[in-house]
Parts: structure tokens; C-alpha cells; sequence
């Protein structure tokens, strides 16, 4: 085999431990209570500033684009529809995953390398307390759990920049674009892509980590640790929301749109 | 410590809010929350409907189909279960009929569910609903232009022949103000007499076409009135056919009296009376002429191009081509047509429609056919039939002398127009019930057919057990009941 | 080998970092209560020597004990029992950046022990008295200058009053006035509660003040260990320079 294959085998050999330990020691005492919470603050409401700028961004500028397409078609009453889909089903997951592995997944690689890099970690071991489950374990569940939280910030306030951007177009009424935006809506737009961001969580919490955890070369290695989670776990999502679309549709065949 | 858990708790629980918010708004569409009331109805042909899809009640969302049960052969029909809002519930009645519809040309299809009438009973939750089949859209637009062809011609024709005729009557009520004016000049009267006599055939002859056109038209025999889509404009076609029905039987009266008035002058000459006479007349003539100017005006109106040069047809095609909506209502219209005799040949031609296929039930629930109006000849199967030396019944003389006299009675019409023979049987086992009264209507119409050479496609048979439509005097019965529906005459 | 009044022993180890080899065929022992200044150049497997006396690193070859237990074939929540024995000043003090000062100390406080908020907050306040940082408990690790944090580092390894405590260089980054400081509070807990002292460093001056003998590592190898005048006298030029420079 390929060198290079064999690396990447091994890599996601390797990867794919460190995570199954993470979940092996989420059911294990003592459960780290306060970093947990202390994570998901860091992850989650440090995030939200972020994630809601970017959806209402986000929203207000794809109902600018869609509208005069479907104008074009006399569909403009499909607006709220197409935004409420788009933003719900793949949207809101996918861009609140790749903003999430930007901030959180480089915040948590750096952090544990650092902390690798000055020998905190070692200082915790010193101290009888597994680092995996003090500093890793909780980041990943902060995640995991964050995720979803966040995706559904990041639906609401795109659907909120939607309908400003639309009464701004056409004065509809707000009532009258949730009606419309939820119209064709079925639980399989809401659940399943909402649900599946914890999975995104996932792969941003343990990806980071172990680039975090694993990086042994000093304060140079912070850098690369941060840049590797992004890069690494971005990547990942994207495959994993394939993987996980596939999924849903065979789960839920009405949602194939 | 104590700051994260609040800065924790109102992330978590803000996101957990519009979590719900979400639940709620879907399932609010979704109809999720609120109590609901399962029905069934059964298709041959789903036209793409699916587990899940919208179900309306009178137009309102209502709910959502929950299962379709696939047929194991071709002869039961897809089971849908559907669920129903249980505030609509009051308008789901077991005369709601359930259709499959589609949401534009593009959009979903849905399952839609026609609110009943308001003296049937509420439909039993879990019941059955009845279900009328899906179109294809194509069909429908095929179907829909050409009847709208149809009926563009129908009403040029129409336009024409009673511009015709109207242009007679009208000739002939200027005449009859002549002969009425010289007459009251008082002109020479056995050459008044001798013209009069002309005259008043002259009338006459005007007057049948008058009424052969009216009487179409109101019957709805030319289809003008039937398929006007505009409610209003048929309703004055009607108001006006009627009023110079009115202004022809007016006259008919007149040219009657003229009539009498003529020999009554031969014999006995009485100014006075012809005086009188006269101005009656002319009162008459003026009010058909009133009504013939309306008649011909809204004809016009029906028949003019419109303001782009568009033929009313041509008008009707294009706004349905480009208004998919309309497609729904169409389908309805056009079921409802189906169902109406005056189109049975027309849509028979297609193969839309036979009575052979319609269920007693539906039959007996039918409009149509369980009109108290419908001609009806009630006939006894002790008189009509008797037993034949294989042990089955067959047909006695007296019975043909029974049917003869029973299709004679309404002259042509009988012949020209759909006769429905429903078969009833007397006996308690439903099996029989059911053999029995079916071969009774078949040797009727066996009979029917060869002794009046009438058109097979016109016959229909029904068997009926031994329950008569509800309201028509018979509770139950045991014979044969010939049905001339209404309509048709 | 087991002995009482060693507190611990080194038996043939040897360590590698992948081809590296940091420390080759190393036997020592530590006696109970004595200072032992392990000197060397960067890189010749001082630090490592630390790591494997508290476990965080596992020799390729020998056996290490601490005290009475063979910490070498110790499984991993045994582990725990003998690291409360030791008390550990990082390098760069490694105090945890998310955490005050007083989380620092408490952390382990209530991790490795039984006792209340209250007996914990008198314990922080005692040794953060004895390392003269009472007043800045409050504050995050980033607030502390290197001093400082090196105080509230050994404030942690001490926390909870450790038999053994291991400083790996102490006085690295600081002034020689703030370096003895340093020495001095280790001295201080040497003499009051006879905690042994294993230093490494790279401070000659500091070595001679407080160890009581002191050990000689290059290339892997022990080079010499004795009293600094012993190891002064040493065989090995390498060893003989090192202690006797400047």
C-alpha cells in the first residue's frame, strides 16, 4: 500500500479510538461537571454572537438572491418556503458546523496544545486526575451538545434576516412568512438535520482534541494543532454530511426533496 | 463558577425554546397537537399520492394521510387512511366525497375532501368516505378544451338559429301589427280574412321554432346553458329564455284567439270584440319583441369576440391553460357532468362513463337517477314475469303488453333517451337479492332492445336488491322500475 | 532493594524516544529526606528522570520505585495512591490557565481528598501564605508574573504536603534574587516537614546551596553522583566541570 494511504488509515484509525475512549469515558466517574459546563459556556455562548451575525447575514442575503429568481417565475409566495428548506435542512447544520469548527474546533486545538506545551497536562496527571476525561471528554460533549443549540440560532435568526429582507422587498407580513416558510415543512426537514449537527459536534470535539492532545512539539505546535482542526475537521463534516444526508433519506424518504 | 451555570443555562435553554418553537410551528402545519379523527377512502388510482400528504377538508388543511394500503389484486382498490382535525370533523358527512388533487401543475398532491350536505349525517370516524378517481391533468386539459370547442360552436350555432328565428318572429309580429292596423282600419274584410288565415299559420310555424330553440336551451339539451361558466350570464340566458318563452306563449294565445276571432268575425262580426282583441295582440307583440331583443343581445354577449378579438372559447381555453387552479375546478365540473345524462353520450364516447359500473349504492344516492321528478313506471314482478320450464323466470305476455304501454306512454322521447331498468327482488336472502333482481333487469332490457330497436348504449341496468331509491313512494319493492330520468326528456 | 529509608530508586533504567535514547542502564537512590540536584546539559534525561519517578513517563527497561511501592508495576488506579506522595513543580509552573490561582491549589485539594470546602480553603490559604501569595488567590495564572507563578506552582505541588517534592528547574527564567527565593521556600519545607527534594537544574550556584548531593547526567548516562565537593573531585572532566562552574 501507499505510504500515504497507510497514513491516512492510520490516522483515521487513530482518530477513531481517541473518540470511541471519549465516548467509553463519558459514562465513567467522576463526571467532570464543571468543565463540561464550563465548556459548553466557552463553545456555545461564546459562539452565539458569531452564529446568529452570520445566519441573519446569511438569511437576509439568500432571500435577496432567491427573490428575484422566483420572481422571474411568478413564485414569489414560494419565498419564505425556499428560505425556511434551505436554511432548516442544510444550511443552518452545514454553515453552523464549519463556523463552529473555525472557532471552537482551533479554540480547543490550541488550548490543549498549549496546555500539552507547558506541561499542564502532565501537571494534571501529576495530580492522579485523567486528562482525557478532565480536558478532552468535556470539550467533545460541549460540543456535541452546542451544535444543535446553535444550528437552530443560526435557522431562526436566517429565517429572521429572510423576512426582514423580504417585508423590506415586499411588506408581507411576519405571520404571513411563517405560514408560508413552514407550509411544506415536515419533521424530517426539523429533526434529522437538526440532529445530525450533534454529529458535526462530534467530529469538531474529537478531531480538535486529538490534535490538541497528541501535538508534542512545543509552542510551534500550537499553531499547527489549531490550523489541523479546522482544516481536518471541516473536511470531515463536509464527508460526514454526506454520509449522514444518505442516511436521513433512507430513514426518511419524504424528506428527499 | 455560579456566572458560567447562568451564562450555560440561558444558552441551553434558549435554544431549547426555539427547539419547541420549531416543534410547534411544524407541527401546528402538521396538525401535530390536536385531536384528531381517522377516516378511510379507497382509490384505483392514487396519481401520486403518498403517505403523509396533506388532507383538506373544504379547502382548510385538515391533516394528514397516514397509511395507504396497496391492493392485492386489481379488483379491491388502494385503502388510505386519513386523519382529520377534529374541528372540521363537522363537515366530513356520508355524502363528503374525497378526491385526489394536485397543488398547481407542479406542486403536491393532496388528498381533498368535499364538505356534505347539510341533512346528511356525519360521517362515522373510521367510515369509509366515498372517493371519486383522480384525472390526470393532461386529460383534464384535453377534455377541457374540447369541450370548450364544443360548446363555442354549440353557442355560434345556437346564436344563429335563434337570430333566425327571432328575425321571423319578429317579421311576423310587425305583420300581424300590419293585418291588427288594417283590420282596425277597417279594410275590406274578406280579403283580411284570406290574408289572415296565412297569417296566422305564419305565427304559428314562428312560434314552434321560437319554442323548439327555447325549450332546448332551457332543458339544457344545446349544453349552452350547462357549461357557461359564468353563473351569471346563465342565469340571464335562463331569465331571458324564459321571458320569451312567456312572450311566445303570449302570442301563441293571441294567434289562438286570432284564430277564433276570424271565424268569429265570419260568423258574427263584432267591432267591439276585435277591437279588443287587437290591442291584446299588439301587447303581445311588443313584449316578444322585448324578449327577443334580450335573447339576442345575450347571445350576442356569449358569442361576441371580446375586446382582443378572442372568441369566448378561444378566451375560456387560454385562461384555463394558464390558471392550473382552475384544473380542480374543472375536474369537479366535469364529474359533475359525468354524472348528468344530457353528457353521457358524449363522455361514453370516451369511456368516462357507465352506468354498468356504478354500484347500487352509489346509484341510489345519485341525484340524478333518485330524482322524484324522473318518469317512473313501477311494474309488478308477479305480473311482469313468470316461471319457464328450466325453473328461471322469463318474461310473460302480459308482462311485454306491461312494458310496451309503460316505454309508449312517453311517445319518442323514449326512444332517443336513456332508460334505466332497475331489477328488484322480493325475497329475504341477499345473495338471491342480488342474482335475482340483476337477471330481472337483464331479460327487461333484452326485451327492451330487441322489441324497440333502442340503442344499447342507451339501456342501463340496475340491480337493486329490493331497496328503491329513498323518498320515491316505495319502501322496498319486487318487480321492475323503468326510469326515464328527467333530464333526458 | 526495598528499602525504608530510601525514598526512591532507580534499577537499571533505560528510556528512548523513538531512536533517541535519553537515559541508558540509570540506577540511583534517593534517600528519605535528603536534596538530591540532579545537573546535566539540556537534553541528557533530567527531566525524564522527574517524569518517571512520578509516572507520567514508563521506562523501556528497569524498575523505578517510590517509597515501598515498585510504581513500575503498578496498575493505572494504583497509580494514584503513591503520585500523593509527590508533589511536582513544573518547569513553567503549569498552573492551569482556566482556572484562579486558588482553583489551582484547590483542584486537587478536592480531586485527591476527602476534605471539605472549609479544611480545603484553610489549606490553600496556609500554603499560599507560606509562598507569600495570600493576597493574589484570585487572580488567573496569566495575571501572575514568572515569579509569582513559580511560587504558586510550588505552592501546588505542596498543597498536599507531599513526602517527596520534585522541582523540575526551579529557577529557570528567574533572577538569581528570586531563584533563591525559590530555594529557599524548598529548604524551608525540607527542614519543617523532612520532605525529600529531587531538583533538577541547571544552577550550580543554587545546586551546591541546597542539595545535599548531587547527581551528574550526560548523554543518558549517570556521570557521577556524590556531595557537590565529591563530585568536584570526580574522575569524569565533564562532571568536574559542570559542578565547578562559575
Amino acid at each position: 500500500m501507499e505510504p500515504g494511504l497507510t497514513n491516512l488509515f492510520e490516522f483515521a484509525g487513530i482518530v477513531s479510538r481517541f473518540g470511541a475512549r471519549a465516548v467509553a469515558d463519558l459514562f465513567r466517574r467522576p463526571f467532570e461537571g464543571g468543565q463540561i459546563v464550563r465548556q459548553i459556556a466557552e463553545a456555545g455562548w461564546n459562539s452565539l454572537p458569531l452564529v446568529v451575525a452570520s445566519g441573519f447575514a446569511l438569511g437576509a442575503v439568500m432571500t435577496l438572491h432567491t427573490r428575484s429568481t422566483l420572481v422571474t417565475f411568478g413564485a414569489a409566495s414560494l419565498i419564505p418556503t425556499v428560505q425556511a428548506l434551505a436554511f432548516f435542512v442544510e444550511i443552518g447544520p452545514l454553515v453552523t458546523g464549519l463556523l463552529v469548527a473555525g472557532r471552537v474546533g482551533s479554540g480547543i486545538g490550541a488550548v490543549l496544545a498549549n496546555m500539552r506545551a507547558t506541561e499542564q497536562i502532565d501537571g494534571i496527571e501529576s495530580l492522579s486526575i485523567d486528562s482525557f476525561k478532565f480536558l478532552v471528554v468535556p470539550g467533545i460533549l460541549a460540543c456535541v451538545v452546542v451544535l444543535p443549540l446553535l444550528t437552530l440560532f443560526m435557522d431562526f435568526s436566517g429565517l429572521l434576516g429572510g423576512f426582514l429582507s423580504e417585508h423590506a422587498a415586499s411588506r408581507i407580513s411576519f405571520h404571513l412568512y411563517i405560514v408560508r416558510a413552514f407550509s411544506d415543512f415536515g419533521w424530517s426537514n426539523f429533526i434529522p438535520p437538526t440532529m445530525k449537527t450533534a454529529v458535526f459536534g462530534f467530529v469538531i470535539g474529537t478531531v480538535s482534541s486529538y490534535f490538541g492532545f497528541t501535538t508534542n512539539k512545543g509552542a510551534q505546535g500550537v499553531g499547527q494543532a489549531a490550523t489541523n482542526s479546522v482544516v481536518v475537521s471541516s473536511l470531515l463534516i463536509i464527508l460526514t454530511d454526506v454520509i449522514l444526508i444518505k442516511g436521513i433519506f433512507f430513514v426518511f424518504p419524504e424528506g428527499a426533496l | 463558577m455560579k456566572n458560567k451555570n447562568v451564562i450555560v443555562g440561558l444558552f441551553v435553554v434558549g435554544g431549547l425554546a426555539l427547539f419547541t418553537a420549531g416543534m410547534f410551528v411544524i407541527g401546528d402545519r402538521r396538525q401535530a397537537f390536536s385531536r384528531h379523527v381517522e377516516y378511510y377512502a379507497e382509490f384505483v388510482n392514487l396519481a401520486g399520492l403518498t403517505n403523509g400528504a396533506k388532507v383538506r377538508v373544504a379547502g382548510m388543511d385538515a391533516g394528514q394521510v397516514l397509511a395507504i394500503r396497496v391492493p392485492d389484486s386489481p379488483l379491491s382498490r388502494f385503502r388510505v387512511t386519513l386523519k382529520v382535525d377534529e374541528k372540521l370533523r363537522g363537515l366530513v358527512r356520508t355524502d363528503s366525497v374525497a378526491t385526489i388533487g394536485t397543488e398547481g401543475v407542479v406542486g403536491d398532491t393532496f388528498l381533498s375532501v368535499r364538505a356534505g350536505s347539510r341533512y346528511a349525517p356525519a360521517a362515522a370516524p373510521l367510515g369509509t368516505l366515498r372517493s371519486k378517481e383522480p384525472m390526470e391533468l393532461s386529460d383534464l386539459l384535453d377534455q377541457g378544451t374540447g369541450l370548450l370547442s364544443d360548446v363555442d360552436g354549440t353557442i355560434k350555432q345556437l346564436g344563429g338559429k335563434i337570430d333566425g328565428a327571432l328575425t321571423g318572429v319578429t317579421a311576423t309580429v310587425s305583420n300581424v301589427n300590419d293585418v291588427v292596423v288594417g283590420l282596425k282600419d277597417g279594410r275590406g274584410t274578406a280579403g283580411m280574412l284570406l290574408r289572415d288565415q296565412a297569417l296566422a299559420g305564419q305565427i304559428r310555424q314562428a312560434m314552434s321554432n321560437v319554442n323548439d330553440v327555447t325549450v332546448g336551451l332551457k332543458d339544457g339539451r344545446g349544453a349552452a346553458g350547462m357549461l357557461l361558466r359564468d353563473e351569471a350570464l346563465a342565469r340571464q340566458i335562463r331569465q331571458a329564455v324564459t321571458h320569451a318563452e312567456t312572450a311566445t306563449s303570449d302570442l301563441g294565445h293571441a294567434a289562438g284567439q286570432a284564430d277564433k276571432l276570424i271565424s268569429d268575425l265570419q260568423k258574427r262580426q263584432v267591432p267591439k270584440k276585435l277591437d279588443e282583441t287587437i290591442d291584446k295582440v299588439k301587447g303581445a307583440a311588443s313584449n316578444i319583441e322585448e324578449g327577443t331583443r334580450q335573447l339576442k343581445q345575450i347571445i350576442a354577449e356569449v358569442a361576441m369576440p371580446d375586446g382582443q378579438g378572442m372568441s369566448a372559447g378561444a378566451n375560456i381555453r387560454e385562461s384555463l391553460a394558464n390558471a392550473n387552479v382552475a384544473t380542480a375546478n374543472i375536474a369537479e365540473d366535469t364529474e359533475a357532468l359525468k354524472h348528468n345524462f344530457l353528457f353521457r353520450g358524449f363522455f361514453r364516447r370516451r369511456g368516462y362513463f357507465n352506468i354498468t359500473r356504478m354500484s347500487p349504492e352509489k346509484y341510489r344516492r345519485d341525484r340524478v337517477f333518485s330524482s322524484p321528478r324522473n318518469y317512473r313506471a313501477w311494474l309488478a314482478g308477479s305480473e311482469l314475469f313468470q316461471k319457464a320450464e328450466n325453473g328461471q323466470e322469463e318474461l310473460s305476455q302480459q308482462g311485454k303488453g306491461m312494458l310496451n304501454a309503460a316505454l309508449t306512454q312517453y311517445g319518442d322521447t323514449a326512444v332517443e333517451s336513456p332508460v334505466v331498468i332497475e331489477g328488484y327482488w322480493g325475497g329475504d336472502n341477499p345473495a338471491d337479492q342480488l342474482a335475482f333482481s340483476r337477471n330481472r333487469a337483464i331479460l327487461v332490457r333484452e326485451y327492451l332492445q330487441s322489441h324497440f330497436q333502442l340503442e344499447p348504449g342507451n339501456l342501463g341496468i340496475v340491480s337493486m336488491r329490493n331497496l328503491p331509491p329513498a323518498e320515491l313512494g316505495h319502501s322496498k319493492w319486487d318487480g321492475i322500475c323503468i326510469v326515464i330520468p328527467k333530464l333526458a326528456l | 532493594m526495598n528499602d525504608w529509608s530510601k525514598a526512591v530508586i532507580f534499577d537499571r533504567v533505560s528510556k528512548s524516544f523513538g531512536p533517541k535514547q535519553v537515559l541508558r542502564d540509570v540506577s540511583f537512590q534517593v534517600v528519605a529526606g535528603e536534596a538530591l540536584c540532579v545537573l546535566g546539559r539540556s537534553g541528557t534525561g533530567k527531566s525524564v528522570t522527574l517524569k518517571l519517578i512520578i509516572s507520567l513517563l514508563k521506562p523501556d527497561q528497569g524498575r523505578i520505585w517510590v517509597e515501598q511501592d515498585e510504581i513500575t508495576r503498578l496498575k493505572p488506579h494504583e497509580l494514584s495512591r503513591v503520585r500523593r506522595k509527590m508533589g511536582f513543580l513544573f518547569q513553567d509552573a503549569a498552573l492551569f490557565d482556566s482556572l484562579t490561582l486558588y482553583e489551582n491549589l484547590a483542584l486537587p485539594m478536592l480531586r485527591l481528598t476527602e476534605k471539605s470546602r472549609e479544611e480545603t480553603d484553610f489549606a490553600v490559604d496556609k500554603v499560599l501564605r507560606q509562598v507569600g501569595l495570600a493576597a493574589d488567590k484570585a487572580k488567573m495564572p496569566s495575571e501572575l508574573s514568572g515569579g509569582m507563578r513559580k511560587r504558586a506552582g510550588l505552592a501546588r505541588a505542596l498543597v498536599l504536603e507531599p513526602r517527596i517534592l520534585l522541582a523540575d528547574e526551579p529557577s529557570s527564567g528567574l533572577d538569581r534574587i528570586t531563584a533563591s527565593e525559590i530555594d529557599e521556600l524548598m529548604l524551608e519545607q525540607k527542614a519543617t516537614h523532612k520532605t525529600t527534594l529531587i531538583i533538577v537544574t541547571h544552577d550550580v550556584h543554587g545546586a551546591r546551596r541546597v542539595g545535599d548531593r548531587v547527581a551528574v547526567f550526560d548523554g543518558g548516562n549517570l556521570i557521577a553522583l556524590g556531595t557537590a565537593a565529591e563530585v568536584a573531585e570526580s574522575e569524569n572532566e565533564v562532571a568536574r566541570r559542570l559542578v565547578s562552574e562559575q
